[in-house]
This record gives structure tokens, sequence and C-alpha cells, in this order.
């Protein structure tokens, strides 16, 4: 039997993986969607071009952070919509990122590259 | 769907739109794999799109979003192309982190880098090149077709206790009618002769062979064609087959020599072709051939009368379709007993005749030798990844500030065993690289020092399978001494500068197991060349019965076919009168005959003899002695001890009674106890071209001179008196005032006066002979030794490392117990017991290991046993003195600790 993999196996991130866990949220999206709601929400600063976006995906799917679902059908040019939904472990995985990236900011902090507000929220 | 935004559906709209569009179709379809494209392709391509939508709708802004886009998807497609698996494991690109890391630390710690180059390249240097010279000379196959299906054929007379001699003509005639084990059984012997005619007399190396010879070798001649079936018989014309060297060198590489009659040993012979440039004949050493053969000759049949006594043919056989050699084995034991039926020659000796594989049989004699050196090469290596261990060691222990960060976010103790791992096996194979620079100069170096006599089938050469195997050879190296130091990490990283007291359990235990492995290393790399060193002390001691300085020795050989040697007077006044003016030169004191130098015959060159015993007459066949003719001085000459009777004058000619002198071995055999000079003794007689048995006196007894190599116990001696068996080829020994390089010239200037068509040839001194004879030996024992001593050396370097970082990491626990006011000899003997403790479990374990494989070294040892206790005792002296020297000063710097300090470090 496979051994389930901890969180932190899958420790640091790369970006466009986060942000993918990130624009998913808790809700069942589109990858247009997704993408959409990343770039509204980062005010445009995010974007990532198609092969970077599907490539992460596809390994995201692999690695079982996050699963394809079911949704309404609807054709793009003659295919199937997929719709995408982050997995329990992928939910883990995003959480233990944050705090990671979190520790960094005190350690940042702690250094005097960042002013003591920064970066809080 | 939010209104406002255009469906990601719509299908482009604009003219450069649909051109950047159809542009990113295509790339899509180019660059990812089928299978991403099925479940991706649609999407991304809408992506791309509404993305290109979202661009301002200028020129620029499409073409810059397209040109992005497409470098894109070459980067990400050609990455899950490249790495063969969609999608990517993390193993892999978690793999590829760690290495890319690695090559940081590469280049951020020059001096770690160097300090492991310096360790481990010059090992991995000589490693590779002992296993080029151990692939070319052992492992390679032979050069010919089929290489596993030769044979060599050998007989043995357990009676006569010769083991793997040479066949006789009647028997290579009766293998060759009888045994249906073989598509084809040759034979070859080889001689000297010269050629004549244009450009001079030259002596060149002949090979005798038989119609089966080069059928059984499989060997297609460059040019004409091969001695075959209808040059070897009675009566055929006599034809002559010309190496390559030769027919470049003399003939000057001109096709139309083949047809053309040339001059060998003063008749006509008819060169029938030219071998190919890479031809040899590869025979095993006990087949007595010359190193370089420049010419072949077929014998010329008659096989079946040939004397038994003539065990000339070194004999191949080729095993027929789907033969094995132990068919052919048992083939040859069922032919045995008909022979012995045919042939009443054989007496009581009995008969075994033997068919074993051919590369087993050449690469014999130089495999315990050459394995020696691998496993020496491997020791070395060894000792050096132990050194790179417990360096490794050190700086993993000193990152332990960095390990504890990587735990605290959240990388677990696998992982960080992990990279400490990759990083070092990329360290590993970084020294790897640096030995494979140095090795072809390692090759080179070692190729200069291989003594001549020691013949390799191949060229030593480092090919890609070489490279290849030192690759997985450092490749597994560096896991096995890189993950040592990554086990040393403690459960928690980070302890050391929590304020605990010493280093965890774990990293002691390593470190002693890291110690007692290089003293376990050094002591069997001692023994083992110890063991050599001291051999070659005895055989540099043995008493040869002769003494080489001062003497010239030179070879010449006198022609079949000119008339003026067709008689054996002829044969001994040509020698007797070249002796006479020799001696009569004021340069030279001594000038003698001899048919055979020291130091170069073979065991089973030996011909059997019989005596008048007690009980009457002993069986023919059943001993066997060097039976050599040689002139009146030579004894003098070489200075042989006489140790009874006299030395041979001029009573001992063609009308006298035969005389001979034994050695002292034949003597106290045949006559234990008695004066043997009076007795007679019965010996194959070679006179008139044949070989027949005939009575001797003995007139004298002379300590044995070493004929075999120095290394081999020969058999018996019987001298004669030349003019009492006269030989066409004989070697001159002369003594004198002058330097080996003036007594040439005199030698090569009195041959030229008494005959100009003699060439003279291998004219050396004979320190020569004894310096070949000791040659491989030395060679070996001087390489052994060598890595032996820079084994102990890394030794010793690895020991006071090792103990240095021991006695650091112990050291706040070190001040604590004297501040304390724990006595500074109690926290030295505690010490002191850890390291003993260890070198004794090294010392155990080298020495027992030594001891299981020093069996191994038997063939190559003379006069000493391979558990010699002394050389066992001074290995492990020797390691003690060395582990001792490393200790003192560690420990002392522990005791001199300052309790003070060191609490206020911490």
């Amino acid at each position: 039997m496979k051994a389930r993999p901890s969180p932190e196996d899958f420790l640091p991130l790369n970006p466009p993986q986060y942000y993918i866990l990130l624009a998913l949220g808790p809700d069942t999206k589109h990858g247009y969607a997704m993408m959409e709601e990343l770039q509204e929400r980062t005010s445009g600063r995010v974007t990532l071009l198609p092969g970077t976006l599907y490539t992460n995906m596809a390994r995201l799917l692999e690695e079982e952070l996050v699963e394809e679902v079911d949704g309404p059908d609807y054709e793009v040019r003659g295919g199937k919509r997929r719709f995408y939904r982050v997995t329990d472990l992928g939910r883990a995985v995003a959480r233990a990122e944050s705090r990671r990236l979190a520790t960094v900011l005190d350690v940042a902090r702690a250094a005097g590259y960042l002013a003591a507000e920064e970066g809080a929220s | 769907m939010r209104a406002g935004r255009q469906d990601p559906g719509d299908p482009p709209s604009t003219a450069l739109e649909r051109l950047a569009f159809r542009v990113y179709s295509a790339c899509v379809r180019l660059t990812y794999p089928a299978g991403f494209r099925a479940r991706f392709g649609d999407e991304m391509i809408a992506w791309f799109l509404r993305e290109l939508r979202a661009t301002r709708r200028t020129g620029s802004g499409v073409t810059t979003y397209l040109a992005w886009a497409l470098v894109d998807a070459l980067r990400t497609g050609t990455a899950i192309r490249w790495r063969g698996v969609w999608p990517v494991r993390t193993f892999t690109e978690s793999l590829q982190q760690d290495i890319r890391g690695s090559l940081r630390t590469v280049r951020r710690h020059p001096l770690l880098v160097g300090a492991l180059v310096l360790t481990l390249a010059l090992p991995m240097a000589v490693n590779t090149a002992v296993l080029g010279v151990v692939d070319a000379a052992l492992l390679r196959p032979l050069p010919y077709p089929d290489p596993e299906t030769l044979v060599a054929v050998w007989v043995q007379q357990p009676g006569a206790g010769t083991e793997r001699a040479r066949l006789a003509g009647p028997e290579l005639s009766f293998f060759w009618d009888e045994a249906r084990s073989f598509d084809a059984v040759g034979g070859i012997w080889s001689r000297y002769g010269t050629l004549g005619g244009v450009p001079g007399p030259e002596h060149v190396d002949i090979g005798y062979v038989t119609a089966g010879f080069f059928q059984a070798l499989g060997v297609a001649p460059q040019l004409g064609r091969v001695v075959g079936a209808q040059d070897d018989v009675e009566g055929a014309g006599r034809t002559i087959l010309l190496s390559h060297h030769l027919w470049v060198s003399r003939y000057g590489a001109d096709p139309a020599v083949v047809g053309r009659r040339v001059d060998f040993n003063g008749a006509p012979v008819t060169v029938i072709g030219v071998l190919p440039r890479d031809f040899l004949v590869a025979l095993p050493r006990e087949a007595r051939l010359a190193s370089g053969i420049d010419a072949y000759l077929p014998w010329g049949g008659g096989y079946a009368d040939m004397p038994m006594a003539w065990r000339l043919f070194a004999t191949v056989g080729r095993l027929a379709p789907g033969a094995t050699v132990e068919q052919a084995q048992e083939e040859m034991a069922g032919l045995a007993p008909e022979l012995l039926r045919r042939y009443p020659d054989y007496g009581d000796a009995g008969l075994r005749i033997s068919a074993d594989p051919l590369h087993a049989e050449v690469t014999a004699p130089l495999r315990p030798g050459l394995l020696t050196l691998m496993a020496s090469a491997v020791i070395l290596l060894l000792m050096a990844g132990t050194n790179a261990s417990a360096l490794l060691l050190a700086r993993t222990l000193r990152r332990d500030t960095e390990f504890a960060i990587r735990t605290a976010l959240g990388a677990g103790r696998g992982r960080l065993v992990r990279q400490i791992t990759v990083e070092h096996v990329v360290l590993f194979l970084l020294a790897g690289a640096a030995g494979m620079i140095l090795a072809p100069t390692a090759l080179r170096w070692f190729r200069g020092l291989v003594p001549e006599g020691m013949r390799f089938i191949h060229e030593p050469a480092l090919d890609l399978r070489i490279l290849s195997f030192t690759f997985v050879a450092v490749l597994v190296l560096g896991i096995l001494f890189g993950i040592l130091p990554a086990l040393g990490l403690g459960r928690r990283p980070g302890s050391i500068r929590a304020g605990r007291l010493s280093e965890g359990r774990r990293t002691r235990a390593l470190r002693g197991g890291l110690l007692s492995l290089e003293v376990a290393l050094s002591i069997v790399l001692l023994v083992g060349s110890g063991l050599l060193l001291r051999s070659f002390m005895v055989l540099r001691a043995t008493d040869p019965g002769f003494r080489a300085e001062g003497i010239l020795t030179a070879r010449l050989s006198l022609p079949s076919g000119r008339f003026s040697y067709a008689e054996p007077q002829r044969i001994s006044g040509f020698y007797e009168e070249l002796l006479r003016r020799l001696e009569g030169s004021p340069a030279i004191t001594h000038a003698a005959l001899t048919e055979q130098l020291p130091l170069v015959a073979g065991s089973n060159d030996a011909e059997p003899y019989a005596w008048e015993g007690p009980e009457g007459e002993t069986s023919w066949g059943e001993t066997v002695a060097h039976t050599r003719p040689v002139s009146r001085r030579y004894f003098e000459t070489v200075g042989a001890e006489l140790l009874e009777g006299r030395w041979f004058d001029e009573r001992d000619d063609l009308d006298g009674e035969l005389a001979v002198i034994v050695d002292d071995r034949l003597a106290t055999r045949a006559w234990p106890g008695r004066s043997a000079v009076g007795s007679r003794i019965k010996i194959p007689l070679f006179l008139h071209e044949e070989t027949v048995p005939a009575w001797a006196r003995i007139v004298g007894v002379v300590r044995h001179v070493q004929l075999t190599p120095l290394a081999e116990r020969g058999p018996a001696q019987v001298w004669l008196h030349h003019l009492q068996s006269p030989r066409r080829s004989s070697s001159l020994v002369v003594r004198g005032r002058a330097d080996a390089e003036s007594l040439a010239a005199v030698v090569r200037r009195t041959v030229t006066d008494l005959d100009p068509d003699r060439p003279v040839f291998e004219v050396e001194p004979m320190s020569a002979f004894v310096e070949r004879s000791l040659a491989p030996a030395r060679f070996l024992m001087g390489l052994t030794g060598a890595f032996a001593l820079l084994t102990l050396c890394l030794a010793a370097v690895g020991l006071y490392a090792l103990l240095s970082q021991a006695i650091a990491g112990s050291r706040r626990e070190i001040g604590i117990r004297l501040a304390l006011g724990a006595p500074r000899r109690h926290v030295a003997g505690g010490l002191l017991r850890w390291i003993l403790g260890h070198v004794g479990l090294g010392t155990l374990a080298g020495g027992l290991v030594a001891l299981l494989i020093a069996g191994a070294l038997e063939s190559l040892l003379v006069g000493i046993s391979p558990r010699d206790p002394a050389t066992v005792m001074g290995a492990v002296g020797l390691t003690g003195v060395m582990a001792l020297s490393g200790t003192v000063g560690p420990l002392l710097q522990a005791v001199r600790t300052d309790p003070a300090r060191v609490l206020d470090d911490s």
C-alpha cells in the first residue's frame, strides 16, 4: 500500500502551484474562471502563461492536491470543459506552504528587510 | 460567466488574432506529448485567446504576448518530453534541486572540493588505469574469430613430473587423425633463422607450424594465403609466410613479394602470403614461443615418425561446432590408452592429455599478479573514500545550524539525509571526473613500468566500457561513503548548538567505525605488500649458481642449408675457431659457448634420462633433466662451482667417450650419499641431425646453474661438451677487461671476419637476464608497495582527522568534567580506551581478512608462507605506530583543555 504523503513532502511549492491552490480556494472552478479570479485578486499582478498554468495543473492533479469534478456541460470549441477542486491534502499543503512563507516573513522582519506592519494581514 | 467579458470559446476575430491562434495551436501540437494535449490542449488554447484579447489590441501587444506564450510552451513542453515522464514526479525534481544545491556548494567551498579531489582523484585514476591493464591482459577476448571455441592441448606425464608439456610429432599427428571434438588441431614451434639476399643477412624468429595451425586460429591472410595442408607434407616445395612487420620492414610492403623466392638459411623458399597487421600468436607461456615471430614456415610433415623426445609443438585446437570443452577433455582421456599402446617410448611415465580453454590458459600466469594489483588499488581507493567520508562528516556536523533551520521549516530527516547524500555523491563524481582526467597519464605511467616479459593480449586502453564502469563504481562509492556522514546527523539536528554536552552516540559510533575501517584496510594492504616484498627479497638473495657481472652474451645460428655446416665437425670447427679468436683478443679473458643461457628455460623443456643404480637401470622417461651442451671453459667463464670431479677437457671430443657433468640435484637424487663421478647415465644424444639415447660417463658434479627463471625450481641438469653434440644455434658468453659495448664490438667483428653471412643477435650483458627474471616480481612488489605506502599515509591523515574531530566534539564534556574536579588522567584514559578499542577492532578485522585472502597470494610467493607471522606482526606493528603517532597530538590537546575557556565559549 502506498504510504500517505505528508504535506511537508511537497514544500516548498513552486509559485504557480501555490497560485493555483490559492485561486481555487474552497470552490469548484474551471481553469478559466480560476485564473480570472486570481488576476482580479492580485489586481492583475499575477498572471500565468498557458503552458505554465496547465503543466502545473497537471502536476497538482498527479499529486492529488487537486481533483477533477463533474461540472455543468459546457463546450469549449467542441471539447468538454473541466472543473477542478482542491483536495484535503491540497488544502493541508497550501496551509503548510502559507505557514512556511509566514515564518519566512517573520525572519525577514527580524532581519529588518520588512517593516513590522508590512506583509502582516 | 460574468457579463462584459468575451466568451473564451469565441473564435479569433481579427486577422492578427487568427494568425497568432494558428501559430500557437501549431506550437502546442508540436511541443506537448499527445496525452497532455488531449487533456489540456483545448483549455490552453482557450486561455491563450482570452489573454491575447486582454492585451491591448495593438499589433505589438499581440506579438509580445504570442512570443512569451511560445517561449512558455517550448519551455514547459520540452521539460515534459525531456524528462520522459508525464507528469514529472516530485522525487526527480527534488533530486534535481539537490543536485543544483550541490553545485552551489561546489562553487562556494573550493577548499572542501579541493581537499576531496586531492584525496580521491589519484586513487580513482590509479584504479581506472589498473582496470585498463587488467582488461587488456585478462578480460578482453583473444583476437581470433569465436575465441571461446579455442583450446590449448598439453600432455602430462605424471611419472616424469612433466605437467603441461608440448606435444611430440606422433601425438600431434594422432590427434589430427583421431580427435572428433576438434575442427582443427595445429602446432607451432619457434626457432630462429637467417634471411639472406638483399638487403643483407637478417636474424629472424620463425614459427614452424603444422597445417592445422592457422586453420585452428581462423586467420585470414592480408595477401596470398596462409600455410595449409599442401605445404605441410614431406617433399612439398619450401614456402614461407611473412608477418606484417617483416613484410613492411624488409620488403617495403611490396605486394609483389608474394610468389617471389627468397633465401632462408641458405636455401630458397617461396613467399606464399602476408599476415594481417594485428595478427599475433597468443599462446600460453609454456608454449615457449619467441615474443614477436617474424615469419612462418610449414614444418613439412612426417610427424608420425618423429622421436617422442622432441616435445616441440605448442598445440591449439578449435572445437567442432556443438562440441564442448568437457567433451574434448573426455575424448582426450579416452585416446590416451591408445597412444600408450601404439608408442612404447612413453615408458612407465604414464600419459594424460589436457584440453583447456585457451583464454584461461593464456591469461593464467598474469592473473594472480594483476588481480593482486587490482585488489591493492581498490583498497587504496576505499581508504581514500573513508578519509573523504570523515571529512564530509566533519562538514555535515558543522552545518548543524543550517539543518536545524531546514527542519524547522518542515524538512523531514529523510529529506535532509537525501540532500546530504546527493551533495556528497556530486562531490565524489567531481573527484571522479578529476580522476578520469588523470587516468590516461596513470595508464601511460603503468605501461612504462610493466616489464618486457609480461605480455598482454591487447594494448591497454581506456575505452568507453572502462570509463562507464568507473563512473558506476564512483557513483556506488559516493553513495556508500556519502550516506555515512548523513547518517551521523543526529535525530534532531541543531541539538549541538542547543546546549548538549557532546555529540550524539550516532556520531561517535560512526567515527569509531571509520577509525576501525582505516586500521583494517591498512593492515590488509600492508600484509599483502609485505609478503610480496619479503618474497622479492628471498628471490633476490637466491644464488643462481653463476656470477653475471662482467659477462656479455650474444646469440648466433648456423644455417642448415649451407654445405659448409652440413657435418657436426664443421659446426664445432666454426665455433672452436671463433672461441680461439675471441680469446686471442686482448679485451677478452674468457670466451665460451652454451646452448642455453641462464634464467630463460622452461621447466618443460627437459629431456628424459636414466641412470645405472644399485638395482640396475632406471626406466627411461620417468625422470627429466635439462641436457645442454657447453664449451670447455663455460663453467669457468660464468663462475660456476665445481663440487666434484673435473671440468671438460681435450679428451671430450667426438672420438672420446661421451662425458657429462651433472648438477648437484641430479647427483644427490641418483647417488645419494655416494660420489656420482664415474657412474653411467643414459641421455638423449643429438648428433647427425637425430636424437638417440646414449650412455655417458659422469666426469664432474657442478652446483646447479639456474636455467629457469629465479622463481621456478627447474629440473636437474646434464651438461655435455659441445664437441660431442654440436648444435647450430648457440650463445656466446664472454668475460673481459672492457665494458659491454667494447666487448660487443669485438664479438661482432670476430664473427663477421669468420663468416660475413652470420648475424650476431641479442647481444646483451648477462646481468640483464637476472634483471628480467626479477622484473615481474619487482613490478608487482613495487606497485603494491607504493599503494600500501600511500594507503598508510592516507590512514595516518584520516586517523589524525577523526581523532581531532572526536576530541573537538567532546570538548565541552571534557571541560565540564575537568571543572567538576575529574583528574586529567581519567579524562585522557577514557579517550584512550575509546581509541584503543576501535584500533583493536580494526586490527582484529584487518588481520582476519588478511589471513583469509592471503591464500590467494600463494602462487606469487617464493620461499615464504602466505601466513608468515613476521609479516603479519610487522603490518600490525606499523599500523600501530601510525595509529599511535596520530593519537598523541589530539590526546594532548584534549588533556590540556582549559575548563574555564570551554565554559566561557559555551
